[in-house]
């Protein structure tokens, strides 16, 4: 674990009575850190607190080496860091060029000609140049994300923490995220949130699964699917015994939880595993 | 900046405005005009209250109040002057950064150049563009230049209660309380017999000035981590 750029230790976070993060610890390093959960679960917190924008109430934060609490090593965390939030804002008037330019300009690039110049690189790899001198609010939501993401390449930094990236995006701009990211991957660390299990199985090289506010599983994707083996059947009927039951394309069902006697074994996806913690006794006992 | 090197850095002006198809907007025109960095300008160009519409709104009402008190024979009208000028800024500084007024607050938050610097830094150009409006009002309302400069201290008392005040209250319930308390404090220092004397008046318009910095300096981290989270989103 010593090569871990971010380390969390019994994180607490309280919003009010409400506690969003329930003693999290865990470590992650250089490639893609998939985190999933269903809402609520304290994703966006815990991003939150790993970009720096949220203090936690209580535990112990690591990132790139430094103490975020200390105001000299939330600053050095700041200088390499991007950050793309669930809900990306923009100033209404500012077009693509100018809104990068202004992230610039916070990101302490102040020489004009340089800045510029980074700004074209990023508009480049998010594939933006055609519409670069387009008002943001002109833009498609797919566009404007891309716009969210370019903003957090800015300076090529190290860590990219990215609150659910690939929402509003189509099929094909999906894919081409997909392999940015794993491209990224390779030399930064990154952590990302999303609800599609299939961005996780393509990029991740390790997986976080989040509920209620508790880390409910930390390993590989493969190890996520495991979960579940021997607990996937199909069957022509909904069994009233499965946690999670769903209709296939064939007619038949899919089912997670304890299979009944002679029921046919399936192999487990990234999907069942995940079913299955959050479907389980200690997801507060709730059948999904 | 010589000659040549202007001429230059203008020339590259119009090859990135070419290039990237996106020129400036007039309020960063303008501060660029008057001096100010091309980067600084563009941080500045997103704040509301520096637009001309806010200026010139803010213009007309000051300037209005300020005739009414001189030509007509409106018993307080030296008296909403006295209540607005010095609320201009504040209401400037409401809405120039924060979580609920800055639609990118959250990425402008992580970023190097935020916190206490950005908003500093918006709040000095809230007050250079108000002041010398209040100032103005003053003049035409019949005041001596003296008098007309005593909006300065009730401006920077206020300005940086609310900068206190708004990371715990909000954008909308910290300017409203400190504009509650001023026109509370004046109407009660009218009623006094005499109607209070303006060299007090300055006087603790200074000791709060002090003392709401002090309080700023002290709880500056505060303006280093994001605000207005709740667990709507977590």
């Amino acid at each position: 674990m010593t090569d871990s750029t971010v380390r969390l230790t019994d994180v607490i976070v309280d919003y009010g009575r409400h506690r969003a993060l329930d003693g999290v610890s865990l470590a992650f390093g250089t490639g893609v850190t998939g985190l999933l959960g269903p809402n609520g679960a304290g994703k966006t917190t815990l991003l939150r607190v790993v970009a720096t924008a949220l203090e936690p109430s209580a535990g112990a934060v690591d990132v790139l080496g430094l103490d975020p609490r200390a105001p000299a090593g939330r600053l050095s965390v700041r200088r390499r860091l991007g950050y793309v939030p669930q809900e990306p804002g923009f100033h209404p008037g500012f077009t693509a060029f100018q809104f990068l330019d202004y992230v610039a300009i916070l990101k302490e690039l102040t020489d004009r000609r340089r800045r510029h110049q980074e700004v074209r690189r990023v508009l480049d790899a998010v594939d933006l140049m055609d519409v670069r001198g387009k008002r943001i609010k002109s833009l498609s939501g797919g566009m404007r994300r891309r716009v969210a993401v370019g903003a957090a390449l800015l300076g090529d930094p190290d860590l990219l923490v990215m609150d659910e990236p690939t929402a509003g995006l189509d099929p094909e701009q999906r894919l081409r995220f997909r392999e940015f990211l794993g491209e990224l991957g390779e030399r930064h660390t990154v952590l990302l949130s999303t609800h599609q299990t299939e961005d996780v199985m393509s990029l991740c090289r390790r997986v976080v699964v989040l509920h209620g506010g508790r880390v409910r599983f930390e390993g590989d994707p493969a190890g996520l699917a495991a979960v579940a083996a021997g607990n996937v059947w199909s069957s022509p009927e909904k069994p009233p015994a499965a946690l999670v039951s769903w209709r296939t394309g064939s007619g038949g069902f899919r089912n997670v939880g304890r299979p009944p006697d002679g029921a046919a074994v399936l192999e487990p996806s990234l999907e069942d595993g995940y079913m299955l913690l959050l479907g389980g006794p200690d997801a507060d006992g709730r059948s999904r | 900046m010589t000659g040549p090197e202007r001429r230059l850095d203008a020339l590259w002006e119009r090859v990135d405005s070419e290039i990237d198809g996106a020129p400036r907007g007039l309020p960063e025109r303008l501060l660029v005009r008057l001096g100010i960095p091309d980067h600084l300008a563009r941080l500045l160009s997103v704040t509301p209250s520096l637009r001309l519409s806010w200026l010139s709104a803010v213009a007309v009402v000051l300037l209005a109040a300020a005739w009414t008190a001189r030509f007509q024979d409106v018993a307080a009208a030296p008296l909403i002057l006295l209540i607005l000028a010095p609320l201009v800024p504040v209401a400037g500084v409401a809405v120039a950064y924060g979580p609920g007024v800055d639609p990118a607050y959250e990425v402008t938050v992580v970023a190097p150049l935020s916190g206490l610097r950005l908003t500093l830094l918006r709040t000095a150009a809230v007050l250079a563009s108000a002041v010398p409006i209040s100032v103005a009002a003053a003049l035409v309302a019949g005041d001596t230049a003296t008098r007309a400069a005593g909006w300065l201290l009730p401006s920077l008392a206020l300005t940086v209660l609310v900068l206190c005040l708004q990371l715990r209250l909000g954008p909308v319930a910290a300017p409203t309380l400190v504009a509650g308390g001023w026109v509370g404090l004046v109407a009660g220092a009218e009623m006094l017999p005499g109607g209070g004397t303006p060299a007090a008046g300055q006087l603790g318009c200074l000791l709060a000035a002090v003392l709401t910095s002090g309080w700023l300096w002290v709880g500056r981290d505060r303006f280093e981590v994001g605000h207005g989270y709740s667990r709507s989103a977590s």
